[in-house]
């Protein structure tokens, strides 16, 4: 008996803590304010995963209710046992104790709005069918009562034979009540009792429209516990939507306001960027001060240090995000958003609420990757993933510039114009493989619109600080360790295999030498950093990136490019903003100059040859390698986020491949085009 | 005469019906079913168009048209029936 107790790989404390832990799921319709109550009850203590085996997310929490250890589950919102979403499906299967890796929970406290007790009984009457503790958590009371409406809790308790609790949880009334109760029912003897008293609805099964009888007893039993004002009250809500669903004021409202979120994201994300930026530089540093010369100093400084800072640089842009994208949904504006673009999505495919996630990707992919989340349809969600790497992120600025004042020096009208067709060229190409893809490889019935549209209500910072912070560290566990790896890979793959350092520099550095001991520091100071320039270039030409990029050379010959870009563009599959400091290193100009004096390293670039003496940067190479930035995949931490959310390997490498494939064919075809047409 | 039942869609502005038949040959129904918008109950159109709006139960609905138009709903008047006001 007990080793059937005794799991193999469990310890004796374990054993005890999973004997005794009880584990209380927490259920209810969407927009109930389940989600309220979870994060008043738990705080930080909240984990977020996956079930085991899904991409639906799991928030759990541990505490303890007076002598036990209780394990507190919150539950995808459902608006019934029998599933219509993947999402309810999971849910349904967990509070059943149907889902393998998933224990049955003891007791569920079922959380429901006393605005809409109809509706929101339906998942009680479903659930006294089963052999499961119930508590009735009776939410938004003190709206209910602004309106007039009065449901007698103990009436319904009767009605029911299960407690029901009246709870305000966005003030938190009501919630010692909870408490004690919870603290009741995990008492075993209590448990026999409560399932004895509980009355269960009449006709579990019916024929027909499956919910009918369901909703007749749900109506009746409202009807007799509440007392509603016979005179309608003016709703502030239907007043605001009548702007705000509108087809033409709803869209330029929505468009308004993801202009501000995104602008924002952009100019407020710039200060902690920076200073992270800082942060880390300084670090690496510190630690190429302590740690002796040698690889492992480059490899902690620039692979690990390097890798990291990598990582965190994105963080204020998804915590921005997160947290004004959680705040918009909690007033219930974003519910309006996507039934009003839902209209024009529908067109190439993608549901309304893909509008969110494809427009915040202009600030970064990875956060819209993660905002994905609200896409309930799973193909669609998908669709949404594989297009949003197209839209022009952030990082691809710094490589449009570059390639713009190639272009156009003395033209910034010019600049500004192709600047913007990349933009747009993303958008376009965006939309029209989401078109595609969703007539092949995706197919399947548009599914139809069925979105609630929830009241108004103001939104709730301290719900939205804690998902923010969630979905922040959710995001440093998951997609940091991977991006991590591939730093340390790519470091790697530029530091070996190491060659001896070539005559010229060697010679560069004794002249120096001679020169400090002449007294001539200054000039020392410049020999050495120009012979430090050609080291640089030198080793990395003969590094396994700079042999890869000799390798494609013939590959990307007809797109205009040489070897040198070849390194370029294979750095920047880490990065795409790589590029700019790869090509001065490349081609000789020296970091310094890189950051700070960008017209040198563009003069540079524009002057530079190839051996036959031809300029390297033509009009029709650069417009051919500004193609090729706009499209292509090059930027692996959006990779693991997709492994992530798409919890398959199979996708983020689908991306890559189709993607790498129309970076490819439309740069070969604007160089060649550009060629026939005698651009040079 | 006018029909007596009328396809969702066709439900005029702030016209009250009560749900006759629906048409739940498969999934695409199952959701709107399981939010209030089955046989028997009360629902109010609150804005027409592609998608549309209900109010049922006093929460209000985003559908699109093409699951609107498998529903029939019998007209009724506002003040008829046991209809709970100010939600």
């Amino acid at each position: 008996m007990a080793a059937e107790i005794i799991k193999s790989n469990e310890s004796l404390a374990d054993v005890r803590d999973r004997i005794e832990t009880h584990c209380i799921a927490l259920a209810g319709n969407p927009n109930a304010g389940k989600t309220t109550l979870f994060n008043l009850l738990t705080g930080l203590r909240a984990r977020t995963a996956n079930y085991p085996g899904t991409t639906v997310e799991r928030r759990v929490a541990r505490m303890r209710l007076g002598d036990h250890a209780v394990e507190i589950l919150d539950l995808p919102g459902m608006y019934s046992l029998e599933a219509a979403t993947p999402d309810e499906k999971v849910a349904g299967d967990a509070l059943l104790g149907r889902l393998p890796g998933q224990r049955r929970p003891d007791a569920v406290v079922v959380i429901a709005d006393a605005t809409n007790l109809e509706r929101n009984l339906v998942l009680v009457s479903q659930l006294l069918e089963h052999d499961i503790l119930i508590i009735m958590g009776l939410n938004m009371m003190d709206i209910a009562e602004r309106r007039g409406i009065h449901v007698d809790a103990e009436k319904l308790s009767q009605e029911l034979g299960i407690p029901v609790i009246p709870l305000v949880a966005t003030s938190g009334r009501g919630l010692e009540d909870l408490r004690s109760e919870l603290e009741k029912i995990i008492a075993p003897d209590i448990r026999k009792a409560l399932l004895q008293s509980r009355r269960t609805p009449p006709c579990a099964c019916c024929a027909g429209c499956a919910y009918k009888e369901r909703f007749a007893w749900t109506e009746s039993v409202a009807s007799r516990v509440t007392k509603s004002p016979t005179v309608a009250k003016g709703s502030r809500t239907d007043a605001i939507d009548k702007f705000l669903t509108h087809p033409a004021i709803g869209i330029a409202s929505f468009f308004l306001v993801m202009l501000a979120v995104f602008y924002l994201i952009f100019q407020v994300a710039t200060v902690p960027m920076d200073l992270i930026d800082a942060l880390f530089a300084s670090v690496g540093s510190f630690a190429a001060h302590v740690l002796p010369e040698g690889d492992v100093q480059s490899l902690v400084v620039n692979g690990i240090i390097g890798g990291v800072g990598g990582i965190l640089v994105f963080l204020p842009q998804i915590c921005i995000l997160f947290f004004f994208l959680s705040l918009l949904e909690d007033t219930g504006y974003l519910a309006r958003a996507a039934f009003v673009m839902d209209r024009l999505m529908s067109r190439i495919g993608l549901p309304g609420t893909a509008f969110v996630p494809l427009v915040s990707a202009h600030a970064c992919a990875i956060p819209a990757i993660m905002a994905t989340r609200v896409i309930q349809d799973k193909r669609d969600r998908l669709l949404t993933i594989l297009v949003v790497p197209l839209m022009t992120c952030s990082a691809r600025i710094p490589v449009y510039a570059m390639l713009t004042a190639l272009l156009f020096p003395h033209s910034p009208l010019l600049a500004a114009t192709f600047f913007t067709g990349a933009y747009g060229l993303g958008v376009v190409a965006a939309l029209g493989m989401a078109f595609v893809f969703r007539r092949t490889i995706l197919p399947g019935k548009r599914q139809p619109l069925v979105l609630e549209l929830p009241s108004y209500k103001l939104p709730s910072l301290r719900n939205s600080l804690l998902y923010t912070a969630d979905r922040a560290w959710v995001f440093i566990r998951q997609a940091g360790t991977i991006i991590l790896l591939i730093s340390i890979g790519l470091w790697a793959l530029s530091t070996y295999p190491k060659s001896d350092v070539p005559d010229d520099v060697i010679a560069s550095r004794a002249w120096a030498q001679q020169l400090v001991e002449d007294g001539d520091t200054a000039k020392a100071a410049e020999i050495e950093a120009s012979a430090d320039r050609l080291a640089a270039q030198h080793a990395l030409s003969r590094s396994f990136a700079g042999r890869l990029g000799h390798l494609i050379e013939p590959v990307v010959r007809p797109l205009g490019y040489d070897w040198q870009i070849g390194i370029g563009i294979v750095s920047s599959f880490a990065a795409r903003e790589v590029i700019v400091s790869t090509l001065s290193i490349v081609y000789g100009v020296g970091e310094d100059t890189a950051d700070n004096k960008s017209s040198t390293l563009y003069d540079t670039l524009r002057r530079a040859t190839r051996k036959d003496g031809s300029p390297v940067f033509t009009v029709a190479t650069s417009i051919s390698l500004l193609v090729f930035y706009v499209l292509a995949m090059q930027c692996l931490p959006t990779q693991a986020v997709t492994k992530r959310e798409t919890n398959s390997w199979k996708w983020p490498v689908f991306q890559l491949v189709y993607m790498t494939i129309l970076a490819y064919g439309a740069a070969l075809l604007v160089y060649q085009i550009l060629r026939f047409a005698g651009v040079t | 005469m006018e029909r007596v039942e009328v396809r969702l869609d066709e439900l005029a502005l702030h016209q009250l019906g009560i749900v006759a038949e629906i048409d739940a040959s498969d999934d695409e129904m199952a959701r709107l079913m399981a939010m209030g918008v089955c046989e028997g109950r009360v629902i109010e159109l609150v804005k027409g168009g592609s998608p549309m709006i209900l109010k049922v139960f006093g929460s209000r609905i985003g559908v699109s048209t093409r699951l609107a138009r498998r529903i029939l709903v019998k007209p009724c008047d506002k003040f008829e029936g046991e209809i709970p006001n100010g939600r």
